[in-house]
């Protein structure tokens, strides 16, 4: 007999829906790609519809609904917290504690009410950091690996440490609240003006920017950092206990100063304190992973939790780390752990054996809706687009090759959307990497950002090793491992370019070509890889492909298919909406292209009103 | 379920008008009774069914009253829930906190050693409880019985004063909104 399991991750942040069938995955997609709204914590309604739909089933053939966490144990950990910090905190008790008295004591309420009277399967409840620990372990290609989850924050773990063989996993050492690298790198990413749980990614963009000057201070004030990369924080320079901000007056004192405020000028100090977390938490992930291979003595590594998406630290890992091969959950955080949590039934609960894939059983992470080539030609009749059909997929390909190597920007919509915070060449923004304008184009008349990160090379996988510092075939499939540019394609730096380099204005700095690929290469020479195979990736393969023939160039710029603060397209709709308010110059949508030039001037839309629903990240 | 459903199906507008009716009728019959008036009763009863029975039939007629009833309850439950949540923190949490019980989850502090943890992994059995332990089947019991089970077994009685505090939040906290989740962002709880 067949059996469903449901999985569900919500009420915090990054809210996700996942569907495994007899310990196969069917579908996972976050709730924020339905509802266009980044990080939508609330129940998953919309990503349940379409895991369901996908799965061909209604909510009475559940065998199985899972959530994540253990809420009472969080809970637990939510009035110890309080209890100890009492009469202080009070402001923060009156955010958290109706919360609580609302939804989240009621979350069997909640999900059965989601589901609706026809759901009659069993509920669970996994453990936060084992749902992270599956995510990273059975859909891995290892029968055995060592395990390791870098969090911010579950239930009291922070981080764990294990092992999996088979279908079983074991965490056998954990951290707890609140010491915790997820929340030390937040701190560092609030105290820097950006956004915590979501900005984490632009402090570990800036860190090559600055040195990292604090690096020692951190080590002797902030953190008493063990050998087995274990450690303790020094809670009176943080806030996040019993506070509304994550740091305290005597972080601010020690860093000569108050936090700088959002969108304001970024000055070297937030350079060298991005450089010197960035040092840090590398310190305490390659610590931590060469404990836990002395534990395990085991050649693999996984890893999940929302530090995993840490690529530079996983770039460390991967080039120096003790273990042979480094897998990394492409949905290492929250979102993530709706399939983890579903596979924990499977394996944990059934106890079900586990067939590990040679390559994964991620499917590329392509597991959300996909939309055929009749849904997007009757939306596309139905708002009055000009279009062209190319059934020819070798035709389709070439066009779009040309148009790449014209320097033109290409909105590309093909297959399945992808589980996890990366755009892997299903809902993509592409260009040509060899381009030294496509980075600012991109930048400002596509994501409406002025941004000091370069964008992210997709490469032929059997280049890797040519471009990058990387072994041969060397996998890098989500956009999780940053590495150095080969010494063969980099540039040398002119004087003029030299001084440009010295520019306070990062924007300036980073429009200095550092190597024959400008558009994706780092000021320090770093990439964050991801590899394009043709059993992961297929078509998208396959245009690269074309497009390697007609330039010689194995490697295209890959930026997600949405402007700042929006959530990646899901639909038809929301890629032509992004394509109509920007200048993206083409849209593939499956087999149909549209040129920018061709369409009705009526139907452009306002970049500034399209800006205007998103707020920034 | 102090500010009501909106916008509202027909039934809720009945709904509202019928409990509106019988206040007001309770309130009527109460003052009659008092001022010791004959026919208190009757009269109430009648006062009811005439105040419900046009609102009954022409619902639509109720809305604006059922929305000035809305904005009349949001500040009032805004003004509640301070007070309960001032009361339950300064009350409960202080008191607990001065019986001196730690954080008994935090690992203690060391000098030399690791502070890596040893841990468990859930035992099958307990993947359909909401805690770490094996409670009756809490899943599908009312949240009370799983609350008062879990402070039970976990040993942190204390926590069984919040128990009238969050039956009473759940009741008045006026913002039902999935926005409110945004505002602990830092606080990450």
């Amino acid at each position: 007999m067949t059996t469903h399991i449901l999985g569900i991750s919500a009420f915090y942040h990054d809210a996700a829906a996942a569907l495994v069938r007899d310990g196969n995955i069917v579908a996972a997609a976050q709730e924020e790609r339905f509802t266009r709204r980044k990080h939508d914590p609330s129940y998953p309604r919309n990503a349940i519809a379409y895991c369901l739909d996908e799965g061909g089933i209604s909510a009475a053939e559940l065998d199985y609904v899972v959530f994540y966490e253990k809420p009472l144990v969080k809970f637990e950990r939510l009035l110890e917290t309080y209890r100890a910090f009492a009469p202080q905190g009070f402001e923060s008790f009156r955010k958290a504690f109706p919360l609580w008295a609302q939804y989240k004591l009621h979350i069997p309420r909640e999900i059965r009410a989601g589901l609706g009277s026809n759901f009659r399967g069993q509920l669970c409840f996994s453990d936060h950091h084992e749902s992270h620990a599956a995510s990273a372990f059975f859909p891995s290609p290892f029968e055995e690996a060592a395990i390791l989850t870098l969090d911010a924050v579950g239930e009291w773990s922070t981080s764990s440490i294990g092992v999996g063989r088979g279908n079983h996993i074991t965490l056998t050492y954990e951290m707890r609240f609140p010491h915790s690298l997820g929340m030390l790198y937040s701190a560092f990413t609030y105290y820097t003006g950006f956004k915590v749980n979501s900005g984490e990614y632009k402090l570990m963009g800036l860190a090559p920017y600055g040195q990292p000057v604090y690096a020692e201070v951190i080590a002797d004030k902030l953190v008493d950092l063990r050998d087995d990369g274990s450690f303790s924080l020094d809670m009176s320079y943080f806030n996040y206990c019993h506070g509304l901000t994550m740091t305290s007056e005597k972080f601010h004192r020690l860093f000569g100063g108050p936090p700088r405020l959002p969108e304001s000028f970024l000055t070297q100090k937030e350079m060298d304190l991005a450089a010197s977390i960035q040092v840090v938490c590398e310190e305490v992930v390659l610590r931590a992973a060469r404990h836990v291979h002395r534990l395990t003595g085991t050649g693999h590594l996984v890893l999940a939790g929302g530090v995993a998406l840490n690529c530079v630290a996983n770039g460390r890992l991967l080039r120096e780390g003790p273990f042979d091969r480094v897998w990394v959950q492409p949905a290492a955080g929250d979102a993530g752990g709706a399939l983890g949590a579903a596979l924990l039934v499977w394996h944990h609960l059934l106890g079900k054996s586990r067939y590990p894939q040679a390559q994964d059983s991620l499917q590329g992470a392509f597991l959300g809706p996909a939309f055929s080539n009749g849904e997007i030609g009757l939306f596309l009749d139905a708002v009055g687009a000009r279009y062209e059909y190319i059934s020819d997929e070798r035709q389709l390909l070439d066009r779009v090759a040309c148009v790449l190597g014209q320097e033109k920007v290409v909105g590309w919509f093909h297959g399945r959307m992808e589980y996890g915070p990366r755009a892997l060449g299903a809902r993509s923004i592409i260009g040509d990497a060899r381009s030294p304008q496509m980075q600012q184009t991109m930048n400002l008349k596509i994501k409406f950002r002025e941004s000091f990160r370069p964008f992210a090379p997709c490469v032929l996988h059997e280049f890797v090793d040519n471009v990058f510092e990387m072994r041969p075939n060397e996998e890098s499939p989500y956009m999780l491992f940053v590495a150095p540019v080969r010494a063969t394609w980099r540039l040398p730096l002119s004087p003029e370019n030299g001084k440009r380099m010295q520019d306070p204005d990062l924007r300036v700095r980073v429009s200095v070509p550092r190597s024959k690929v400008p558009a994706i290469t780092h000021v320090d020479y770093s990439a964050r890889i991801q590899t394009v195979d043709p059993e992961r990736h297929g078509r998208f393969y396959r245009l690269m492909e074309h497009f390697y023939e007609l330039t010689g160039c194995p490697i295209i710029v890959n930026t997600s298919f949405n402007i700042r603060g929006e959530p990646i397209v899901c639909t038809p709709e929301d890629a032509y909406r992004c394509f109509m308010a920007t200048d993206i110059d083409c849209l593939v949508l499956e087999n149909y292209l549209l040129m920018k030039e061709a369409q009705p001037p009526g139907l452009l839309q306002d970049a500034e009103a399209y800006k205007s629903q998103f707020s920034l990240d | 379920m102090l500010i009501l459903p909106f916008p509202p199906r027909r039934a809720f507008l009945r709904s509202f008008w019928l409990a509106l009716s019988l206040s007001v009728g309770i309130i009527y019959g109460l003052f009659l009774a008092l001022t010791h008036l004959l026919d208190w009763w009757e009269t109430a009863v009648l006062v009811t069914v005439a105040m419900a029975i046009p609102g009954v039939i022409w619902s639509q007629m109720v809305i604006g009253l059922y929305r000035f009833w809305n904005r009349l309850m949001l500040p009032v439950g805004c003004g509640i829930c301070v007070a309960l949540l001032g009361l339950c923190y300064f009350t409960v949490f202080v008191v607990a906190r001065l019986s001196k019980i730690s954080l008994h989850r935090v690992p203690p502090t060391s000098t030399t050693g690791s502070f890596w943890i040893p841990r468990g992994i859930l035992a099958p059995g307990a993947y359909a409880y909401q805690c770490a332990f094996d409670t009756p089947k809490t899943s599908r019991h009312h949240w009370v019985w799983t609350y008062v089970i879990w402070v039970k077994r976990s040993g942190h009685w204390w926590a069984v004063c919040l128990l009238p505090f969050l039956m009473l939040l759940a009741i008045i906290d006026p913002d039902r909104s999935s926005q409110h989740f945004q505002a602990n962002i830092y606080t990450l709880f």
